[in-house]
């Protein structure tokens, strides 16, 4: 086997070395080329090697395997940053067991790609002197560390990791996920059990089954296939299906009718009853119902929690995205490495371009572009220079930055938006309480029918009187019914969340799907809410671009909004700059003097007459230098990409526009009429908007009102749903029921449009379990579908409304509009 | 005539037919056996834990045929299951010895299976421990083999399940020996079952006990 690749590779099998027979074509990829194979069995067997990430097996087939040697130049640069992980303040966060002689921390691993990898890293690592244990977890790619630090230091072992091509970093899990873990293993470990157990016990009842058509199995055969059945059966009773019943006793004890209380019935009562048959060999058993049962509502469970757990631990990730050290700059300009918990507000950072940005902060030094797909779902990434803030976790791409930290920890954007996440979750929305209510009265209903179809079958058939009723509550098991809604509503959270919609309140969705009206407030949120250079007007014989350049040097040192709108011209500074506040700039550029700003005070240099403005709609200012007036500048907020679009899709879904401004200017009126909204409300005092909206709430509309969060909070608590526009928002004092994180109108109509797709998925799901319910209960109170039967179709009732739910993750459906518009932006195309 | 659907018959398909596993299976035995990823177990028991979990899963399916085999069983099906059985033994020697592959093709029907449960072996491979390996051999029993499924449906003339799992389990007993020598001396013994000589010796006993099997009398008793 050792050389049967090379030996005659046209006609050995790659796998076992046996002559290939002409004329088959058994092939497997394997490290990238196709090998030819003798049989379908050793194909398989090849396949397997590789998916199982094996492939090594190949390479080495029998020889040690050996460790691949990572970048040594990188491992260098990280040599630095390691150390850090040796101080006993850093290892304090992530390691335990710090007290003993052996420490205990957990690492997540990046670049694993599969098993093989796990073997080279658990095999270098458990050979590391001072290694007391390591294992790797494949599918969360953490890894277990056991280590004498009196023998080996982490700093040492983490290079070890990286020397055979992978990156290691202390995991700080929370609590919670600690609790959320925990929960997993021991449902799949149930659901092992149970799943081994039930088919397990098929087998023996199909044996059964079979030997009773076929006439008859000797007595003492199916005495024996009976134990069997019991000794498989129990641990999937005793332990696979614990909760159940403890559910059941608590829910007893507390009042409260759920459908752990019928399904445990069903379950121990099969089981019981079973066991007598089986020790005193009199009646039915009915292990392979029971056990089949406990397995499907064990897999019913599982999906859910996965469902639901996919979108909180889409918190949890976002809490990944933060790195754990950065470098600091000192004051005498010295660079630190320094834990990222030991940031301060106020301190200096230095990011490089790929890495990751430790805090919140506001870029002080540098241009460069940043990745903030993670929070946002935009994926173009956005160009930051001085003065424009970075966030947390997002990622640097282009060049160095220094950075200014503003905020850490808890009231840091990141930690505000998994906040605002849980909070949404935990909110029960309406529908979902009445959902939980509907169900409980189902099961109350189920019990009395159980009951009732227990006696009458007493009568009718003693015999059959015990399996009619097992099936009846096994097939009434509201499973289906208590999962409709949750698992709708996780599902739509979760996607929208990764879209750049952040819903803050359980009640949302609902709301958004009834909206009637769609309320936007004007300055940032229809508009950027900063002002741009709308047109340029020459006065004399300078062009277009020349003017451009002289006001973009003299703005060049302000910070006045106004200034921002010249920087794209931004080429030399003016020398000698003189800033009148409220006026406007004077400064030298080509040693000429100009003025920039009011009229009156540009008129000053010069002293003649004031040239006419171009119109009285705009904002102008004037550039002038100690001749004559040079041109004019018209400034105007811009509006939002998209608005229109989005504007327009919301009227076609029959939603109500209206424009609410506080602004009295003619550029509400020009706004609305480039949007197309018919309904402007224009100096309107935020007591008058909110009353406006309690008007038309009162006439019966329910209302979005969308604004910026800063100006309109107020506003904002007044009307049913909210939305503030996500760059200006302070998500750690908002109020606001949703945040468009992105900044993109559009995702507001993504998120209308999934609303009503979870309403309707919800009705669906809760049509389908009561449709099957309704056919589903009489049939098995009649006594025509057996127990086994009966679990089959609870469970495919279960797994058709999860299912359905979780369409719901697919990301939203594009707008109709986008289709038709020539205007979006590639960036927003791809997405 | 001698009882051909005998427990020491099952026992000699599979220590002849294993002559052809090893290159298939061998090679995992062997890296169940010598790279046992942590040190706290014996490779010993890891490959006991395999093989234990191969051949239940043989007992498993014998079970299941036997069933099912059983069901079928009548005075015209019970005829068609044995010639059937027979044929399949004859070709499982063909198949051995190399002469005539045609099984593959049973294995090609096998393949739809092992698709789905491809990639719980994946996922059970390396084995860290016996419990796992016993896991995986559990799966592992169920790979796209002429072999086995040869001696699946050859049990299941047996007529009854616990007959057919027990024919199963002397089947996977009789590729014990061959299984556990691979884990320890893979290569040298490779190389000794590999040669012609060997397979075709192999091959030629299972077609007599194939013919042995076909039920002769039965079809006497048939035509006239």
């Amino acid at each position: 086997m050792r050389n049967s690749s090379n030996v005659d590779s046209s006609l050995a099998c790659f796998h076992c070395g046996s002559p290939v027979p002409k004329g088959s074509d058994f092939t497997t990829l394997i490290q990238g080329e196709k090998r030819s194979m003798c049989c379908p069995g050793c194909q398989a067997v090849a396949e397997t090697i590789v998916s199982g990430g094996l492939d090594n097996f190949y390479r080495h087939r029998g020889d040690d395997v050996r460790s691949e040697t990572g970048d040594l130049l990188q491992l260098q640069e990280l040599t630095q940053e390691l150390a850090l992980y040796d101080r006993p303040d850093v290892q304090k966060t992530f390691v335990s067991g710090m007290e003993s002689d052996t420490y205990d921390a957990m690492l997540v691993i990046e670049g694993i790609s599969c098993a093989a990898c796990i073997w080279l890293l658990e095999n270098h690592l458990s050979r590391q002197a001072g290694v007391v244990r390591f294992s790797v977890n494949l599918s969360n790619h953490r890894a277990h560390l056991l280590w004498k630090p009196d023998e080996v230091k982490l700093s040492h072992l983490l290079a070890e990791i990286i020397q055979v091509g992978y990156k290691a970093h202390p995991y700080h899990p929370d609590k919670e996920e600690q609790l959320l873990q925990q929960e997993h293993k021991r449902s799949v470990i149930r659901l092992g059990i149970a799943g081994i157990g039930s088919m397990q016990a098929m087998m023996f009842a199909g044996a059964l089954y079979a030997a009773d058509m076929s006439g008859g199995m000797e007595d003492k055969y199916v005495l024996l296939m009976r134990w069997a059945s019991l000794v498989v059966s129990t641990p999937v009773i005793l332990y696979a299906a614990l909760p159940f019943l403890r559910n059941a006793l608590r829910d007893i004890k507390a009042r409260h009718l759920t459908m752990d209380i019928p399904v445990s019935i069903a379950i121990w009562g099969g089981y019981v009853a079973s066991v007598w048959a089986t020790a005193f060999d009199t009646g039915e058993i009915y292990f392979e119902s029971v056990t089949m049962f406990t397995f499907f509502l064990l897999i019913g469970r599982f999906m859910e929690m996965k469902a639901r757990q996919r979108t909180g631990s889409a918190g949890n990730a976002l809490m990944d995205l933060l790195p754990t050290s950065a470098t600091r700059i000192l004051a005498g300009g010295t660079e630190e490495l320094v834990p990222a918990t030991d940031l301060r507000p106020g301190d200096r950072i230095l990011i490089k371009p790929g890495h990751t940005i430790p805090a919140d902060g506001i870029i002080r030094q540098g241009v460069s572009s940043v990745d903030e797909s993670a929070l946002t779902g935009e994926y173009m990434p956005l160009s930051k220079r001085r003065g424009d803030k970075v966030v947390g976790g997002t990622i640097n791409v282009e060049s160095l930055l220094e950075v200014e930290v503003t905020t850490v920890g808890e009231k840091s954007r990141l930690s505000s938006i998994v906040r605002l996440l849980d909070r949404a979750q935990t909110e029960k929305p309406r529908i979902a309480q009445i959902a939980d209510k509907v169900a409980s009265y189902f099961v109350g209903a189920t019990l009395i029918v159980a009951i009732a179809v227990y006696t009458a079958w007493y009568f009718i058939e003693p015999a059959s009187a015990f399996w009619v009723t097992l099936a009846v509550l096994v097939v009434t098991c509201p499973c289906a019914l208590s999962l409709a809604t949750p698992t709708a509503l996780t599902a739509a959270t979760g996607t929208l969340r990764q879209a750049g919609l952040l819903i803050t309140r359980g009640h949302v969705l609902e709301s958004f799907s009834k909206a009637t009206h769609i309320l936007f407030d004007k300055t940032g949120t229809l508009t950027e809410g900063r002002l741009a250079l709308q047109e340029t007007h020459p006065l004399a014989e300078l062009s277009r671009n020349e003017l451009l350049r002289i006001a973009a040097a003299l703005e060049a040192q302000s910070e006045h909004p106004i200034a921002r709108a010249f920087k794209p011209w931004w080429e030399v500074s003016a020398d000698q700059v003189e800033m009148t506040l409220g006026q406007g700039i004077q400064g030298q550029v080509d040693g000429q003097r100009y003025r920039i700003g009011k009229p009156e005070y540009c008129q000053a240099l010069y002293q003649g007459a004031l040239p006419d403005m171009p119109d009285q709609e705009r904002q102008w200012i004037l550039l002038a230098n100690e001749t004559s007036a040079l041109g004019w500048f018209a400034l105007d907020d811009q509006i939002r990409r998209e608005a229109y679009e989005t504007l327009s899709a919301l009227q076609k879904m029959g939603l109500k526009v209206q424009m609410v401004s506080g602004d009295t200017s003619p550029a509400v009126a020009r706004t609305a009429e480039k949007l197309g909204i018919t309904e402007v409300y224009s100096g309107m005092s935020p007591e008058q908007k909110l009353e406006h909206i309690s008007q038309l709430q009162s006439q019966g509309a329910r209302v979005i009102m969308v604004g910026d969060g800063i100006n309109d909070i107020p506003v904002l608590v007044g009307a049913q749903t909210s939305v503030s526009m996500g760059a200006a928002t302070d998500l750690a004092k908002t109020n606001a029921d949703a945040v468009l994180i992105n900044n993109h109108l559009k995702t507001l109509v993504d998120g209308i449009l999934l609303s009503r797709k979870t309403e309707r998925i919800i009705k669906e799901n809760l049509g389908l379990s009561l449709a099957y319910n309704v056919i589903a209960l009489p049939a098995a109170s009649m006594g025509m579908i057996p127990p086994y039967i009966a679990s089959i179709g609870m469970t495919a009732s279960s797994l058709v409304v999860v299912g359905n739910a979780l369409r719901l993750t697919r990301r939203p459906p594009k707008a109709a509009v986008v289709r038709s518009s020539s205007l979006t932006t590639p960036a927003k195309a791809g997405t | 005539m001698p009882e051909t659907l005998a427990f020491s018959t099952a026992l000699l398909i599979g220590l002849l037919g294993s002559t052809h596993c090893l290159g298939m299976c061998g090679g995992i035995a062997a890296s169940l056996g010598l790279k046992t990823p942590t040190q706290s177990f014996h490779p010993g028991l890891f490959l006991l834990a395999y093989n234990l979990g191969r051949i239940s899963s043989y007992g498993l399916a014998g079970i299941l045929m036997g069933s099912l085999g059983a069901a079928l069983i009548s005075a015209e099906g019970g005829l068609l299951l044995r010639s059937l059985a027979g044929l399949l033994l004859v070709s499982m020697g063909l198949y051995v010895s190399r002469w005539w592959t045609g099984l593959t093709r049973l294995e090609s029907l096998g393949g739809y299976v092992w698709r789905y449960l491809r990639p719980l072996a994946s996922r059970l491979m390396p084995a860290r421990n016996p419990l796992q390996a016993l896991a995986l051999g559990a799966v592992w029993g169920w790979l796209p083999c002429g072999l086995v499924y040869s001696t699946l449906l050859w049990s299941a003339a047996a007529g009854s399940p616990e007959k057919s799992a027990l024919l199963m389990l002397g089947f996977g007993l009789g590729t014990l020996p061959a299984m556990l020598i691979t884990g320890v001396l893979a290569q040298q013994m490779q190389q000794l079952l590999k040669k012609r000589l060997t397979q075709q010796l192999a091959g030629t006993t299972l077609i007599l006990l194939g013919l042995l099997t076909l039920p002769w009398q039965g079809w006497l008793q048939a035509l006239s």
